[in-house]
């Protein structure tokens, strides 16, 4: 589980440690969820937000997945991402929720589970 | 008539020797002045409303930026602005690719073949053409890529 504890549009993700793939639908605050979290300072030791444009501007998403303890990670579409090493989410997936934002069901790491996210004004809520 | 290709593997998209918009994200901050249909799709997809080229209003009624519009919208409205072009729908939830189906009546789309039918969210009504057939119901053409004839 993984709570931002925020007083204004907070966020709730009520999954175990793994691997999850958002449903194949649009508009339904995936973008969103990863905005907020890269942009609040005060999830920074807890929280990984990456996205296409991070890569370009030459972020390590391997090395900083490896060599950090985050509760959360969200991959942001991940269909336009290069080089992300499955055997490091799989590592990673044993302490960490791991949300993916992909379509293209070919890139599915093993074992993924779907999950489900809801927003509303408060907030946004991921569950299964 | 929507001209779509469909294609098992994204990695060859760029094989195929398109004139092609591959980032949507990208093309549409070059859009300027949209036309109704666009509007309609904001409304349909991110259930938001235009205002300017600049802003929408959410659907909690809340005035923000329009690049804050869904991945999916912004493909859907390149479909609609750049006609001449073949847009990428790989980054499309299946309702935003429903929307682009049943709304937009010309222009040209890539779909990555997933293994899910499109659902007929907004509309089962088409006319499109796939591989030179002509598709007037969504049933007919997500049999039709399902057999992969």
């Amino acid at each position: 589980m993984f709570n931002a504890g925020r007083t204004i549009f907070n966020i709730n993700i009520k999954l175990n440690p793994g691997i999850y793939v958002f449903d194949d639908e649009s508009a339904t605050g995936k973008t969103r969820l990863y905005k907020e979290l890269k942009d609040d300072s005060s999830l920074y030791n807890r929280v990984l937000a990456v996205n296409p444009a991070d890569l370009r501007l030459g972020v390590d998403v391997n090395t900083l997945i490896k060599n950090g303890n985050h509760e959360l990670i969200v991959l942001d579409r991940y269909d336009r991402m290069d080089g992300i090493d499955k055997d490091v989410l799989i590592n990673a997936s044993k302490h960490a929720i791991i949300l993916i934002d992909c379509k293209d069901t070919s890139d599915w790491v093993y074992g993924t589970d779907f999950c489900r996210i809801q927003m509303n004004r408060n907030g946004i809520e991921v569950y299964k | 008539m929507l001209n779509i290709k469909v294609i098992e593997d994204k990695k060859h998209i760029k094989d195929l020797g398109l004139d092609l918009i591959d980032d949507c994200e990208v093309s549409f901050k070059y859009i300027k002045g949209i036309s109704e249909k666009s509007k309609d799709l904001i409304k349909l997809i991110d259930k938001a409303d235009y205002v300017d080229d600049k802003t929408i209003t959410d659907r909690f009624g809340d005035k923000t930026f329009i690049d804050n519009l869904s991945t999916g919208c912004k493909t859907a409205i390149c479909v609609v602005e750049y006609p001449d072009k073949w847009i990428n729908t790989l980054e499309c939830g299946l309702n935003a690719l429903n929307a682009i189906l049943t709304t937009c009546d010309e222009g040209n789309i890539i779909i990555l073949d997933t293994g899910w039918d499109i659902p007929q969210t907004f509309g089962s009504k088409i006319s499109v053409c796939v591989d030179g057939k002509e598709f007037k119901k969504i049933s007919d053409m997500n049999e039709y890529i399902r057999e992969g004839e």
